[in-house]
């Protein structure tokens, strides 16, 4: 099977007057046809920029430099002009992110912003605000004929992420980059999005790149983790291997912090660094 | 949206009562009388005139004998205009200021807006310098100054425009240029903040992960955002073109209502002031509910306010 989305030694650093920061420090990873994997680290091991350094989001030179490979269907995403990935981000590689209340524009309806992916990417398309509606439905927004023209204040933040998962699923891309979907979300609000993702895994073909810090959520979704720490992968496996037998101390802390049932008693232990040496 | 409009205009209407109320008061205070130039004039004289113009009564009578005549919308004679009415001289002269300041108003937004996208686009480069440059010696350079220099650059260097003078249609680009620079560039410096604030928001990543071309994200996305802070800026602007252009219609001799605005106070003119500040004044609450209702217009957030 030939990997949708490749990446080797990726390499990703940030200059400022003063100060070079390597946000990501040669990882190389695989991401298949339908296949679902996740990335997980806590905050600053660089799962964000990786995630967007995939369609070329990040600052360009000199602010931001990115070396290694990303190879997209047999096509290096570094080689592609502005126009050709413009044909790539949105159509074949859709994101949604942490924020939903600040990743929508206040003062465009949710449809329009929906639409504007859908006629950018088909144009022949004589109906952009049935394909909408269509996914407003698909994603479980009731009434979504008359959602269509709300604004995002108008929703709330589950329903605002719902609206940015309309947004990515309406051009029907090969695969989806959820960057911490649920981290800004009550947890049962975090529930229905998990399995919203789930049933849309079920119904569609379409790979999921889930990148988060919480392990608790990746079991259902995913097949394969990479577990991230400062800028370098430290494990890499199916979940359940990871999850039951983690060879590195840092996942073994990671999951450690997965709170379960019945553990309420126990207390929550941070994260001792002193005790992981040089990872 | 109308229900707000009338509820606007009916809070005008305690407020002008107070501005009518405080300069009628102020005015009277303010030694001399309306006659006291006319160096000719014997005490008898200036006494007769003052019973003449009923200026001998007591204030409060005046007052309201005013009042009541502002009901009917007449302002009175002026004093020192002998046979105009203060409405005559209004309808005629405030239309030029009018005219003046509005195409002021428009050259102002226009060049501020696209002056601002420009240096927000340059950003931190040499063009972005010259530009944050320009707009600095915009805001310091007085219309006095201004004024003259175009004066002497387009109309008697390159002949493109008349020095002086309201005859012909193009006499209003020199005076409205030199009206409109202190707020275009004021517009540009809000506009290029406004915008750099914006680019780092989360709904510019979204827009440019969905594909978008930079120039939808920049002047559908960006834009209807970052013009916000300019179009509620127009309020109060334009009150600035209204009753600032005494020094502009000076200099480029334009019989505009500046000028009258001015002289009217020098004069204790005391009709023709309060004509003066009763116009600017609704000018002002006008324009400001106009910026009101456009700024709702872009932001849904606003409009639920309304
Ligand atoms: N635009 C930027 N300029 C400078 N440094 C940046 C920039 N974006 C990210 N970084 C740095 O890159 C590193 C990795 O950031 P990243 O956002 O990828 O972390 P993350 O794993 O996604 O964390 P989180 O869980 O908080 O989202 C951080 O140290 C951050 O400071
Ligand atoms: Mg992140």
């Amino acid at each position: 099977m030939e990997n949708l989305l490749d990446i080797r030694n990726l390499k990703i650093s940030f200059d400022s007057e003063r100060s070079r920061t390597d946000a990501v420090k040669g990882i190389s990873f695989c991401v298949g046809e339908d296949e679902a994997v996740a990335v997980v680290g806590e905050s600053g091991s660089g799962k964000s920029v990786t995630a967007m350094s995939l369609t070329r989001l990040l600052p360009p030179p000199p602010l931001c430099r990115v070396g290694g490979k990303i190879i997209y269907r047999g096509a290096d995403v570094a080689e592609m002009s502005e126009s050709e990935l413009r044909k790539i981000r949105g159509r074949e590689i859709a994101y949604i992110f942490q924020e939903p209340s600040t990743s929508l524009n206040p003062v465009f309806t949710v449809g329009y912003q929906i639409a504007e992916a859908v006629k950018l990417h088909f144009p022949e398309n004589k109906n952009p605000r049935k394909t909408v509606v269509e996914a407003l439905k698909e994603v479980g927004i009731r009434n979504a004929e008359a959602r269509y023209d709300s604004y995002p204040h108008e929703l709330s933040g589950g329903m605002q992420q719902r609206v940015m998962i309309a947004m990515a699923l309406a051009c029907r891309p090969r695969l989806l980059i959820a960057d911490e979907p649920t981290t800004a979300l009550d947890v049962t609000i975090q529930k229905q999005i998990i399995e919203l993702l789930l049933q849309i895994r079920k119904s569609r073909r379409m790979s999921l790149l889930l990148i988060t810090h919480n392990f608790g959520i990746i079991s259902e979704l995913c097949t394969r983790v990479i577990v991230m720490f400062r800028g370098k992968i430290v494990e890499h496996g199916p979940v359940d291997e990871v999850l039951h037998n983690p060879q590195n101390p840092y996942t073994k802390a990671l999951i450690a912090c997965i709170p379960r049932l019945g553990m309420r008693e126990k207390k929550l232990e941070p994260i001792d660094y002193s005790k992981l040496g040089e990872v | 949206m109308i229900k707000y409009i009338i509820k606007r205009i009916l809070e005008a209407i305690p407020v002008m009562f107070v501005i009518i109320t405080a300069v009628f008061f102020m005015v009277r205070f303010v030694p001399g009388g309306p006659f006291d130039r006319e160096r000719s004039a014997s005490a008898e004289t200036i006494a007769a005139l003052n019973a003449y113009y009923g200026l001998d009564k007591p204030l409060f009578e005046q007052y309201l004998g005013f009042l009541k005549n502002l009901s009917r919308g007449e302002l009175g004679p002026s004093y020192k205009y002998e046979g105009w009415t203060v409405n005559e001289i209004l309808a005629e002269k405030a239309a030029v200021s009018l005219e003046l300041g509005c195409a002021a108003l428009v050259a102002a937004a226009l060049m501020g807006v696209l002056l601002g996208l420009a240096a927000a686009a340059f950003g931190r480069s040499a063009w972005g310098a010259i530009l944050s440059g320009l707009s600095l010696l915009g805001i310091c350079l007085p219309s006095f100054v201004l004024g003259p220099l175009l004066i002497l650059l387009l109309a008697i260097k390159f002949r493109c425009f008349n020095a002086v003078g309201w005859d012909s249609a193009s006499d209003i680009v020199l005076p409205a240029l030199t009206l409109a620079l202190f707020y275009a560039a004021w517009i540009a410096r809000l506009m290029r903040r406004a915008v750099s604030d914006e680019l780092s928001r989360g709904y510019v990543r979204t827009a440019r992960a969905k594909g978008l071309p930079p120039g939808k994200v920049y002047f559908v996305h960006i834009f209807k955002n970052a013009v916000q802070p300019v179009v509620s800026y127009l309020g109060p602007a334009a009150a600035g073109l209204l009753t600032g252009s005494f020094v502009v219609e000076t200099i480029f001799q334009i019989p505009g209502l500046g000028r009258f605005f001015v002289s009217s106070a020098l004069d204790n003119d005391y009709t023709m002031i309060m004509g003066c500040v009763i116009l600017y004044a609704a000018f002002i609450i006008f324009f400001n509910l106009l910026a009101d209702i456009a700024l709702a217009a872009l932001n849904p957030k606003v409009a639920k306010q309304l």
